[in-house]
């Protein structure tokens, strides 16, 4: 990663673009902490988060997805939107031994709401089955709900069309969409230049590691040194 | 009393790297730990005693014939557990549990068959010491130290100098990827038990010259052994050799003056300060060591 | 009868450790093998406490079970720091060192010789130093470690664990600090291994150290992988048959000097059988290729 600066204002869908190799998932491993920077530095809502490890940048409200749709593959649908939902005082061990009683009357309520989130992917049959039996486009489903159940105030996901059905791509445009409404921040990475200009109020281009252009799908797609680097060989390297 | 120390350091170091090598070769070709090492070492040095000791046999003969049955033995656990588990793409772990459980059966087959009683494979009398500043040497062990040396150099060479030791890398990076190009990556593997554990049973052979021969010696061996290869980073050669004698000087030395009941303690210790200050060993390699 | 309930009574001592270390290896998928190392530290804290400075052996229990928690803590800290197989080594590392400094700390241990004449546990005056006597005991300390462990496995606290053990990137994209659930899960197991360890020194009121050999470990994780990753029945069953079915041997006139190594033998087939054949183990609902 050589030059990236880009500031977001919060309540917009920003998709990060870029040729294959261009640095778009290294930028979301950056920023999450996954890999650490040699300098540089963000910070979400004006919180400094550099350097900082992945549950912490987690914990200032950033949530995202990952490429291939990456779940809990061994429990059920409902376990994964509930781990989703973070509560640590339940989770502590002495709440698990001593204070069943309490912990019953949060399971309810967070069981309603995840219910609601599953709901809202068409998900809620699925509830109780494992959700390595999901479809890879139901991963993606599930795999934002349990982003959405820990809300976040910013969404990073990672090609959320990607290997999607239209049906089930068409309820993610909903989703992303409800994000947004909801006054979310939301960055995305996508190939598809159609999903892009329909969904997105801003596209960042990435060549290199190198920012190329910034602006809103009209300015950034008629761009001439964007054309050049991602455009022009689209022709080559498109799936 | 130091050079002293220091001597039987190397001496040990010495076998604890045979050990390590043969092991991190295995390693770096299969990427899991290959536990059942240390009962290679064991099952040596029973063979070269039970040849001397019931046919007569000379000891560079049996010798031998023991690192053959060892190199044989890890081929052998390779094809029947080993590899029905690759093939099924099992985790890591469950090839060290596997693993564990050879390592038991075969020391255990050991204790039955031989009892646990110790076992002397040199004959007579400790040979003639050689003075050494102020250090007392004898033949045995500077016979210990000079095959430790020759081997490794050896492995080095025919790992660098062949085509085996690129084959080695095709298999850990890719099986499918190596089989592409033309790379047997069965035969890649088995050999590479053969070898691997070929120098686990010279180990086992000098252990018990040096020392006795008892069903338990080989977890003994491959706890050093395997500490050494951590220490000095998994896969490299160099690194097995340095991470031996560091060992070997490490527990001889730290015991200076206090019990050599500690020795096991301080080679823990040593490692434990690896695996947090530098957990890529001596010689870094680029081994994932936190889980994803 | 005597016997058979000496038998059941380790068994119980083995339940102890097997579910306890279910927890750590079944549901939060760390592959701890250094059981053996806090049964060690347990047994030998408990005995050298009451004999050393009076106590009673219930105290010294408590004692001893929070020693085996505080080193199982320090060693979680740089355990969380490891991955899989590097934990697994580690850990059994730790036990090889726990049996040397057993069989090489004379002043403390006395050596190969052992501890003996431990007191036995006391109650309303009578002393429990036989097999029946103490089996109450041990059933009560049972059903306390599955009691516990399944309200740990049923509650937020198990779902979190049983996330990690899937994903610790998935866990730290939702915020989970993986270390502080590593080091809680790996000390809670240390914790009952202890508690085992003490209620063993106090019942055969004469400890060596060649109850704790590293080999110690692998058994107690033979016995959860056998039962089933992730089962706590399971786990019962697989410690209770494990500790049974060797007894058999003495049936079928086996020697007592070849009954050892022909039991670690069949536990050593068993091992391998199993990740051959059905690695989930008897009642494992955790799928493990």
């Amino acid at each position: 990663m050589v030059d990236l600066s880009v500031e977001i204002p919060s309540g917009c869908i920003v998709a990060l673009i870029g040729p294959n190799g261009a640095g778009k998932t290294t930028v979301f491993n950056l920023v999450c902490g996954y890999v650490v920077a040699n300098k540089g530095s963000f910070s979400i809502a004006g919180v400094d988060a550099t350097g900082r490890v992945p549950e912490q940048v987690a914990r200032l409200g950033l949530g995202r997805s990952f490429q291939d749709g990456k779940v809990f593959e061994q429990m059920t649908v409902l376990d994964n939107v509930l781990l989703g939902m973070r509560d640590p005082k339940a989770e502590s061990m002495t709440a698990a031994l001593f204070r069943r009683g309490a912990l019953q009357e949060g399971k309810e309520e967070q069981t309603r709401r995840a219910m609601q989130l599953l709901q809202e992917a068409s998900l809620e049959s699925k509830a109780e089955s494992l959700a390595c039996d999901l479809s890879y486009g139901q991963r993606k489903l599930l795999e934002l709900c349990r982003v959405r159940a820990f809300e976040p105030s910013v969404y990073l996901l990672d090609e959320p069309f990607s290997g999607l059905f239209p049906d089930t791509a068409t309820e993610m445009t909903r989703m992303i969409r409800g994000l947004r409404e909801a006054g979310k921040t939301v960055v995305f990475i996508e190939h598809d230049i159609q999903t892009v200009s329909d969904l997105s109020d801003r596209v960042v281009v990435l060549d290199f590691g190198r920012k190329i252009a910034d602006g809103t799908p009209e300015e950034v797609l008629n761009d001439p040194a964007v054309l050049d680097a991602y455009l022009g060989r689209v022709g080559h390297d498109a799936p | 009393m130091i050079t002293q120390l220091t001597v039987n350091g190397i001496i040990a170091g010495c076998t604890y790297a045979l050990v390590a090598m043969g092991f991190t070769i295995i390693y770096g070709t299969v990427r899991f730990f290959h536990f059942a090492h240390g009962a290679i070492v064991a099952v040596a040095a029973y063979t070269a005693w039970a040849f001397m000791a019931y046919l007569g046999m000379p000891f560079a003969m049996a010798a031998i014939i023991s690192v053959v049955a060892a190199g044989g033995l890890g081929v052998l656990m390779d094809r029947f557990v080993y590899r029905p588990l690759r093939q099924r793409k099992s985790p890591s772990l469950i090839l060290l549990l596997a693993s564990f459980g050879m390592f038991l059966v075969v020391q255990n087959i050991l204790q039955f068959v031989f009892g646990s009683d110790i076992k002397m494979l040199r004959g007579g009398a400790a040979s003639e010491g050689h003075r050494l500043f102020g250090a007392v040497i004898t033949s045995t062990q500077l016979w210990i130290v000079a095959s430790s040396v020759i081997l490794a150099v050896a492995a080095l060479w025919f790992l660098r100098k062949t085509g085996f030791g690129k084959s080695i890398r095709a298999v850990a990076d890719d099986q499918v990827a190596a089989s592409l190009v033309g790379i047997n990556s069965e035969r890649t593997v088995s050999m590479a038990f053969f070898l691997g554990s070929a120098l686990a049973g010279v180990a086992g052979i000098l252990v018990a010259l040096e020392s006795n021969v008892y069903p338990a010696m080989g977890l003994n061996a491959v706890i050093k052994g395997i500490i050494a290869a951590l220490i000095g980073g998994m896969g490299s050669i160099p690194g097995a050799l340095l991470g031996g004698l560091l060992i070997g000087f490490a527990e001889n030395v730290g015991v200076w003056g206090i019990s050599s009941g500690w020795k096991d303690a301080i080679s823990y210790a040593v490692l434990v300060a690896f695996l947090l200050f530098r957990p890529g060993g001596i010689f870094h390699t680029d081994l994932e060591l936190r889980k994803v | 009868m005597e016997y058979i309930i000496h038998i059941l009574v380790l068994a119980g001592l083995f339940v102890i450790m097997t579910v306890s270390l279910n927890i750590v290896l079944g549901f939060a998928g760390l592959p701890a093998m250094g059981q053996s190392a806090f049964f060690c530290v347990g047994a030998y804290a408990s005995s050298l406490a009451c004999l050393h400075l009076g106590l009673s052996p219930w105290i010294t229990l408590c004692l001893a079970a929070g020693l085996a928690w505080g080193v199982g803590w320090l060693v979680s800290l740089s355990a969380s720091r490891l991955a899989g197989d590097f934990l697994a080594l580690a850990t059994f590392g730790l036990a090889a060192v726990t049996y040397s400094l057993a069989v090489n700390w004379d002043a403390m241990t006395h050596g190969p010789l052992g501890l003996s004449a431990i007191p036995p546990f006391s109650a309303f005056g009578y002393t429990l130093d036989t097999a029946w006597s103490f089996f109450p005991i041990v059933t009560f300390f049972c059903l306390v470690t599955i009691l516990a462990s399944r309200r740990l496995v049923t509650s937020p606290f198990g779902r979190v664990i049983q996330g990690m053990r899937e994903s610790n990137m998935l866990c730290e994209s939702v915020g989970i600090d993986v270390g502080r659930f590593t080091r809680t899960v790996f000390s809670t197991g240390a914790l009952f291994a202890g508690i085992a360890g003490a209620l063993y020194a106090h019942y055969v009121t004469y400890i060596d150290p060649t109850s704790f050999t590293p080999m110690e470990s692998v058994t107690i994780l033979l016995m959860v992988v056998f039962g089933g990753m992730g089962s706590i029945s399971g786990s019962v069953l697989g410690a209770t048959i494990l500790v049974v079915l060797p007894e058999g041997l003495r049936f079928i006139g086996l020697p007592s000097s070849l009954a050892a190594p022909v039991r670690q033998m069949l536990y050593g087939s068993i091992l391998v059988a199993l990740m051959l054949i059905r690695p989930s183990g008897l009642l494992g609902k955790y799928k493990w290729r």
